[in-house]
């Protein structure tokens, strides 16, 4: 698959291919699998079903897509194949889209977030190959509202927060790359930034592929998880600038969440290389143990994604390798915290249970972004350079 | 059934995948089949083809595997997504229009807002924190960290200087810091969320925005079972804007966390902006019923079944409702302890007022989703239910009471007036105090008396008939003056109205107690005061008359609710009178009313402390006890006023003219005989009192009772062990032992009183005598573990006094918790064991830190095991710059760990203080350690390092070090070795 990748994008993609070939060497199977028989169960109608509402192929490869808060509209980003970097911005129109605008940057942009601006400004954030962090305001594109080089290497992945009333405190941004740091940057201070993470010198520099905001109930606390190619997760205080709790799932973390960022910590989902997810419950840290956790099989390859559900924190959808989504429930346990034989307090995990599942593409789906307006709206992007605007129904009566 | 118990014989063959026998892939074998992993894999062959093509086989095997696992991974499919073709045409439409109006009224919306955006901007800029690092450096050694390496700032951090970060603080601040953090209960950061959202600036879309987020929030809290939290964010959305959703939401989590009345103010206020929203009547409902006004209820959810007649919830309720109602009536037959209790589940997360799906959906087919929890909830009802069914119940038990002494105050009046002209209200304390006896008794024994009475009245010829039951205006005064205090009252004045009454108090007080007779509460309180009025300047003399008339007057006020004049009646009647109980028992109704409980449980107390077998003060007191402990805490106790301690005479006193008088009735014990009696009575009383008052941890009452009973009798050893207890509790060590000697001249072998003696020699520092004592409790007893522990304690703390320099006691102290011996004795108290050992260790505490004071002042050092340790114990000895603690933690380290434990945080002044420790302490003692540590201290990770920073002056420590360990001849190393080591220092 990746050879394909790479006759059909040019020289540029290698540089992609380089990060995600990891991910794709173990989607193995994903190809292999046969589309499943149409036929709907009986309890089919009762469930949530997921509609591919509009298609759209575009003539670049697609690396991320995001909702612009408070409208219809959406941006992809992605790389030209002459190497160049694109966002678009499209709209929904009369059941199909409309693209509003194209933009082409130099350098192929990997990533985009807006949850650190106000949701007047609605300014995009993104990474991109060169280890750039960049802010643009998309009414003016022509010169980026914030520059920066954050990285020496590629800007794998970026999370925002103080933005859009999600998260008390100040905007933040979180960039995460291949030159193993995780750096968090202040809008408003140019140059350096407020927070970084970074390997130990002579350690060995992991890539880091998924950061994620979380914890910001007040102003003052924040933390940031990362997550590594090697199946390191670290959760990092912003608060206390320590290191509060790190594990490893084993295999590489391709993306991490949690249910709310602007809520006391209280799940964060991990979805790892070999088609795993974990759900940790992240209210009660045990000393030792840490935090109590669910792992489920997912998908037969790589999950990519994880989103959960803006309008409700119990269901989120995860991504897989082979085109599939799943959408799951989590379900709390009776009780969420048990005294350990020393009386210490320790987590105890839930369950999480299928509620749906479909196959979009052959190829994975790389990005996925619920709607933060319309309950159940959601796109996805995947690498056959297709971009879907989905609908989820019934999902107030879950 | 497995595969391996079926081996194959027809010779079939296994599947290439999985090994599976070929015959398995058969409906019959499937069938039987319930290893669901088996199932599996089967249906992995069956699809895979690789056998063959069965599509009725791979179906059933689906369906079979579907019955058993419905979870199975196996059946999970692949499925295009859905489109439009998979939808009937209505539903397509629904979706579609759905997203279709979502779209036009976004870009409306969009529109809008891009109105604003130049205006808002700055304010919301305004309202942002700082830039993170630009001015906070919550830690002060952060501050520190970042003055000694400048540089800092630039250069990225590496995980190990995060980790550091702890270690680099003052630890054990840190330390604290952080385990507290780590302990955090799930609900401690509820408080530090702001409880309003500051909108300053927002345009109402944002506003909604915000109010929407927050709702959505408080109901994910609300479904996960955090109803704190829910509270919580469904305040910050009112506050930011307030909807009926988020009311409404809010009371049904307010109903669950139980705080009915801030539930029934959301149900207000959304009837408020709402009138007739159903949710809201039936949430008001549910508090109406929780607080007990069922009619309220009732009418509620009569308005909602009004407009929804097949509201099953509603309908549920109602009959929860009215059952309540039927029970609250007979409640004075049947004592309900429990009750029956609706707690209504509304699906919350339907609740979104207003967005997308219709009210009438969410309200309607709703139902079927609701779902109801009955429980019985024990005592955890209203206060006032309880307290109400009291009151039916104390007014059933009074009517027996006011019958009694109506009858026998028929017979006295007859005696009395026939022979005499005794005033009338001569009679009155003598019927008083008949019923403060009577009182005492069970309602079982006023049954009795009643009964009996009409004979002994016969005479009278009037006032009750043979059931007990006072006849015409009696009637009236029983049925209205049930109420407890009032009964007596009701009762003294039931003679005949005398046609003329007499103008003067007595007859004024006759009059007032027709009037309160008949209900006529406000006429009764003005006789009264008529006839204190005419008391008054009579001073001392009419004090007893005086007294009854305020308690009187006292009664009528409390029947009118004037609960103030009651308490001020009391008041007045106590101090001509102190420790009369009828006085004490209605002051105490009164407090009780106005909710001053602490008040009313003194009150309450100081009646039990009179009598205590008065029925009605013991369940008051349970009943105060309990919202005490509610609105206190556990240590309500401590914000109670003293309970003033009846003196024994007092109450004696009080009875005993009545006792006397009252002796010709039947059944009565002669007073001789009772005085006699009081005494042992008395003394067991006081006695039970004090043992009371200790498991209450009451120590210093306690110690008055028991002096009390010391009074009567002082040849009780048990008081005085006793006492002794309560005196070492409150450290009062000379009077314990005063006491403990007391109790060993009346019983020489008492191990208890060695015990205790031994504890308040302790307590005194003598630790000689103590441990003489606790030898003879040992040998008395050689089975108390507690004696054996202080013991042990006592003699460590002899040896210390011998040898305070031995350093490594230190490491041995354990806190030893002294567990009080158990008493089998029955006059000692029953203690709640934990609460009084932990009383116990902290006054043991209390004691040592007096004791050796040099202990606490040393750090507590032990083996380190990691870097991490290692470095908390140094860092924390580095701060107190304590040779002889690093000297000693040198000694009990391993020199081969020591680069493992200093890892890479080898710095120059941990170097330092090492190096020192090693000159100063450790060398003398074994020099070849001290090698062994200069050796492996060379091998540490940035040795080197650290040798380029060291100044001039401190290598010359360092030389002089090795100096030192040249002139020290020793077999374990020689003198090139050290030659040697001084070159790996750079000497």
């Amino acid at each position: 698959m990746g050879a394909e990748y790479g006759k059909r994008e040019g020289q540029t993609v290698s540089n992609v291919w380089n990060l995600v070939s990891r991910l794709v060497f173990c989607q193995g199977l994903g190809g292999a699998v046969a589309g499943g028989e149409i036929g709907w169960t009986m309890s089919a109608f009762e469930k949530p079903q997921i509609i591919a509402h509009i298609q759209k192929g575009l003539n670049y490869t697609v690396f991320d897509c995001k909702w612009v808060p408070c409208s219809a509209k959406f941006v992809t980003m992605g790389n030209f194949a002459r190497g160049t970097g694109v966002i678009q911005l499209y709209e929904i129109q009369h059941g199909d889209l409309k693209l509003l605008r194209e933009i082409e940057k130099a350098k192929p942009i990997k990533c985009g977030t807006f949850g650190a601006t106000s949701l007047q400004q609605r300014y995009l954030a993104t990474g991109d190959f060169d280890g750039n962090l960049h802010i643009w305001n998309l009414e003016a594109p022509e010169t980026p509202v914030y520059s920066v080089k954050g990285h020496k290497e590629i800007i794998n992945t970026i999370d925002g927060i103080g933005g859009l009333g999600i998260g008390e405190g100040a905007p933040e941004i979180v960039t995460g790359s291949r030159d193993g740091t995780v750096k968090v940057w202040d809008p408003r201070q140019k140059e350096d930034p407020v927070a970084n993470m970074e390997p130990v010198q002579g350690e060995n520099k992991r890539d880091c592929w998924t950061v994620a905001f979380g914890n910001a109930y007040n102003q003052e606390e924040r933390v940031v998880c990362a997550g590594y190619d090697n199946g390191d997760i670290k959760l990092f205080d912003l608060r206390n600038m320590a290191l509060r709790w790190e594990t490893n799932i084993k295999n590489g973390v391709c993306s991490l969440e949690f249910d709310r960022k602007d809520i006391s910590m209280n799940k964060l989902v991990a979805t790892s290389l070999e088609g795993k997810f974990h759900v940790f419950d992240m209210r009660t840290q045990h000393p030792t143990k840490g935090f109590a956790s669910v792992s489920e099989k997912a998908h037969k390859s790589t999950v990519w994604q994880v989103r959960h559900l803006p309008q409700n924190r119990e269901l989120f959808l995860t991504a897989g390798g082979a085109g599939s989504l799943h959408l799951w429930k989590y379900e709390y346990p009776i009780q969420r915290s048990k005294k350990d034989s020393e009386g210490v307090e320790m987590g105890v995990a839930g369950s999480v249970s299928l509620l749906q599942n479909v196959t979009l593409s052959t190829q994975p789906i790389s990005s996925l972004d619920w709607s933060p307006d319309k309950r159940g709206l959601c796109i996805c992007s995947s690498f056959d350079q297709m971009v879907r605007v989905l609908i989820v129904t019934k999902l107030h009566k879950i | 059934m497995t595969a391996k118990e079926h081996p194959s014989l027809w010779g079939f063959g296994t599947t290439k995948t999985f090994k599976i026998p070929i015959e398995h892939l058969d409906f019959k074998y499937i069938k039987k089949c319930s290893d669901v992993k088996h199932l599996e894999k089967i249906l992995c062959v069956l699809r895979s083809g690789e056998e063959g093509y069965y599509p009725e086989l791979t179906e059933f095997c689906e369906k079979r595997l579907q019955g058993l696992a419905p979870t199975s991974r196996a059946l999970r499919k692949d499925k295009p997504a859905a489109t439009a073709s998979s939808f009937t045409a209505e539903e397509w439409e629904k979706i579609d229009g759905d997203i279709k109006s979502w779209v036009s009224e976004i870009k409306k919306e969009e529109n809008k807002m891009h109105f604003y955006e130049t205006e808002t901007f700055t304010a919301t800029e305004d309202n942002l924190p700082p830039v993170r690092g630009s001015n906070s450096c919550p830690y002060v050694g952060k501050e520190k960290y970042s003055k000694s390496r400048p540089a800092k700032k630039k250069i990225p951090r590496d995980y190990a200087e995060w980790d550091k970060f702890d270690v680099e603080k003052e630890c054990l601040k840190i330390d604290e810091d952080y385990k507290e953090k780590i302990i955090v209960d799930n609900k401690s950061h509820l408080s530090k969320i702001e409880k309003k959202i500051d909108t300053t600036g927002l345009t109402e879309k944002e506003k909604d925005f915000l109010a929407t987020r927050e709702k959505e929030k408080g109901n994910e809290a609300f479904n996960s079972g955090d109803y704190e939290e829910a509270v919580m964010y469904y305040t910050r959305s009112i506050s930011a804007l307030p909807t009926v959703a988020a009311y409404n939401n809010r009371a049904q989590a307010e109903i669950k966390l139980q705080n009915w009345n801030s539930a029934f103010q959301d149900c207000e206020k959304v009837l408020e902006l709402e009138p007739g929203n159903i949710k809201a009547l039936l949430r008001r409902a549910t508090t109406y019923q929780h607080q007990n006004k069922l009619q309220e209820a009732i009418e509620d959810l009569s308005k909602v079944l009004d407009v929804e007649p097949d509201n099953d919830l509603a309908k549920k309720t109602l009959s929860e409702v009215e059952r309540d109602l039927k029970n609250s009536e007979p409640a004075s037959k049947t004592q309900t302890k429990g009750k029956r209790m609706v707690i209504q589940e509304v699906e919350n997360s339907e609740d979104e007022g207003g967005k997308g799906d219709g009210e009438k959906h969410e309200d309607g087919s709703g139902d079927n989703s609701k779902t109801f929890f009955l429980f019985w909830l024990r005592k955890e009802l209203p206060f006032y239910m309880i307290s109400w069914l009291n009151f039916l119940f104390v007014q059933t038990f009074l009517v027996y009471q006011a019958l009694s002494s109506f009858a026998l105050f028929l017979l006295m009046m007859q005696t009395l007036t026939s022979r005499t002209h005794f005033p009338t209200e001569a009679a009155e304390p003598r019927a008083m105090g008949n019923i403060q006896k009577k009182l005492t008794g069970k309602a079982e024994g006023g049954k009795r008396q009643a009964r009996g009475a009409p004979r002994r009245g016969r005479a009278a010829g009037a006032g009750a008939d043979k059931r007990g039951r006072p006849r015409a205006s009696a009637t009236a005064g029983g049925g209205a003056n049930g109420h407890p205090g009032s009964g007596p009252v009701a009762g003294d004045p039931a003679a005949p109205p005398p046609p003329a009454a007499p103008a003067g108090p007595a007859g004024l007080k006759t009059q007032g107690n027709e009037l309160f007779k008949s209900g006529q509460f406000a006429e009764a309180a003005g006789k009264y005061s008529a006839a204190i009025a005419q008391l008054e300047p009579g001073g001392s003399e009419s004090a007893d008359d005086l007294s009854i008339l305020y308690s009187n007057r006292a009664a009528c006020y409390l029947k009118e609710g004037n609960c103030s004049g009651c308490i001020q009646d009391c008041n007045r009647a106590l101090e001509l009178h102190p420790f009369s109980m009828k006085p004490l028992l209605r002051r105490a109704m009164a407090y009780e009313a106005l909710e001053q409980y602490g008040k009313a449980y003194v009150d309450y107390k100081t009646v039990l402390q009179i009598d205590r077998g008065v029925q009605l003060a013991n369940d008051s007191i349970n009943r105060i006890t309990r919202i005490l402990m509610e609105l206190d805490g556990p240590n309500w106790r401590e914000k109670l006023s003293p309970i003033p301690a009846v003196p024994t005479s007092a109450p004696l006193g009080a009875w005993r003219p009545t006792a006397e008088t009252t002796s010709q009735q039947v059944g009565h014990p002669s007073s001789h005989h009772q005085l006699g009696m009081t005494d042992e009575k008395m003394f067991t009383a006081l006695k039970e009192e004090g043992n009371q008052c200790v498991k209450d941890k009451n120590y210093k009452d306690a110690i008055s009772k028991y002096s009390e009973c010391l009074k009567i009798n002082n040849k009780e050893c048990a008081i005085y062990t006793n006492r002794a207890l309560c005196y070492l509790k409150l450290c009062q060590f000379e009077e314990a032992k005063q006491d403990c000697d007391q109790a060993l001249q009346i019983d020489n072998g008492n191990v208890k009183a060695f015990y205790r003696r031994a504890l308040a020699h302790k307590g005194l520092k003598n630790y000689q005598k103590s441990l003489t004592d606790l030898n003879k409790v040992l040998l008395l007893d050689p089975n108390i573990a507690e004696a054996k522990m202080e013991l042990e304690e006592i003699t460590r703390f002899l040896n210390i006094k011998d040898n305070t320099s031995s350093f490594n006691k230190q490491k041995e102290r354990k806190k030893i918790e002294i567990q009080e011996v158990n008493e089998s004795n029955e006059e000692e108290p029953e203690r709640p064991s934990e609460e009084v050992s932990a009383a116990c260790l902290a006054s043991e505490k209390g004691d040592k830190s007096n004791g050796p004071p040099e202990y606490s002042e040393k750090l507590q050092i032990s083996k380190p095991n990691n870097a991490y340790e290692f470095g908390q114990v140094i860092n924390a000895i580095n701060t107190r710059k304590d040779k002889e603690a690093c000297a000693h933690l040198l000694a009990i380290t391993a020199p081969e760990d020591l680069p493992m434990l200093l890892s890479n945080k080898l710095e120059g002044d941990i170097f330092l203080l090492l190096i020192q420790s090693l000159k100063n302490d450790l060398i003398a003692k074994d020099p070849s350690l001290v090698y062994q540590h200069l050796l492996y201290l060379s091998k540490a990770e940035r040795f080197k390092m650290m040798l380029t920073l060291i100044s001039k002056g401190q290598k010359e420590k360092i030389e002089q070090l090795f100096d030192d360990l040249s002139d020290t001849s020793n077999n374990h190393f020689t003198l090139e070795d050290i030659q040697a080591l001084k070159r790996q220092y750079e000497l």
